[in-house]
């Protein structure tokens, strides 16, 4: 089972590096056709326009350097606070591979949750991108609410 | 169902048994099954960035004859206003290529050295 859960975690280590390769990819585009939207409005001599495509590419730098700074540590501290060794015996093995699969799989969401963000941002959907923050919140819940379930699940069954 | 598993595990193969073999860590450089995903992905962004590219220099160009065009008219109608106006939108404007091409790079390369790796 162990095997298992490592190959596990690296399938998922892997699909985070893709995912903030695309991203990256993706906000420089983002921003240079900000860029591109700014200096054609402000040749027009239409400044509302302007406004509109330097606030999105101010959003899309923020909503980048949110994923890549805050969310790493974000995860951390989440992750530090599933419990990893409740109950005793198989329960005990149990429980550290569930936490680390939990971790890792609501910081692939989290990740993915502010990729989708930054799509939002880039093509001006406020309400999409408002989704797409409280997902990445929603999943931070779920990590939190993991690491109440373990304890008391294994209390609940009277493992030890 | 059994059949299905099968079928899945022997399309997969190439990808899921060299990640077994290779004992990679996550961190970006190994031959991973994402990894031939975001090459086409980054084949795709610079085809796109040139596109873009180009659609600024030529967005740039025909503001910067335009402006050009609207300074030239206010100084022989002797409109110091438009005149005016043609020159800060011009100044503007370089200063937005300046941006595109000098500080957009840049701004690329600093994003890609800030990649944080899998905090798990």
């Amino acid at each position: 089972m162990a095997e298992v859960a490592a190959f596990l975690v690296i399938l998922l280590r892997e699909a985070w590096v893709a995912l903030v390769g695309a991203m990256v990819a993706f906000a420089a585009l983002a921003l240079l056709s900000q860029a591109l939207k700014t200096t054609s409005a402000s040749v027009l001599g239409a400044s509302i326009y302007v406004w509109e495509a330097v606030a999105a590419g101010v959003g899309v730098l923020l909503l980048v350097l949110f994923g890549f700074l805050g969310v790493p540590s974000i995860v951390r501290a989440t992750q530090a606070a599933i419990p990893t060794s409740a109950g005793c015996g198989p329960i005990t093995v149990l429980s550290e591979l569930s936490a680390s699969m939990i971790g890792s799989i609501a910081a692939l969401r989290i990740i993915r949750s502010v990729f989708a963000a930054v799509v939002y941002a880039a093509a001006g959907g406020s309400g999409g991108m408002a989704h797409a923050l409280l997902e990445s919140g929603e999943a931070i819940l779920g990590m939190l609410l993991a690491s109440v379930a373990i304890p008391i699940s294994t209390h609940f069954l009277g493992a030890c | 169902m059994t059949h299905k598993l099968l079928v899945t595990v022997y399309l997969l193969h190439p990808y899921l048994f060299p990640l077994l073999d290779s004992g990679d860590d996550g961190g970006g450089g190994g031959s991973g099954m994402f990894d031939k995903a975001l090459e086409q992905i980054r084949l795709v962004a610079q085809d796109a960035w040139g596109f873009l590219i180009g659609l600024f220099i030529i967005v740039a160009l025909l503001g910067a004859l335009w402006l050009s065009l609207q300074g030239t008219a206010g100084a022989a109608f002797g409109g110091s206003r438009m005149t005016g106006m043609a020159i800060i939108g011009a100044v503007g404007l370089i200063v937005l290529v300046i941006f595109v091409f000098l500080v957009l790079p840049e701004m690329g390369g600093m994003l890609e050295g800030l990649q944080p790796d899998p905090p798990f």
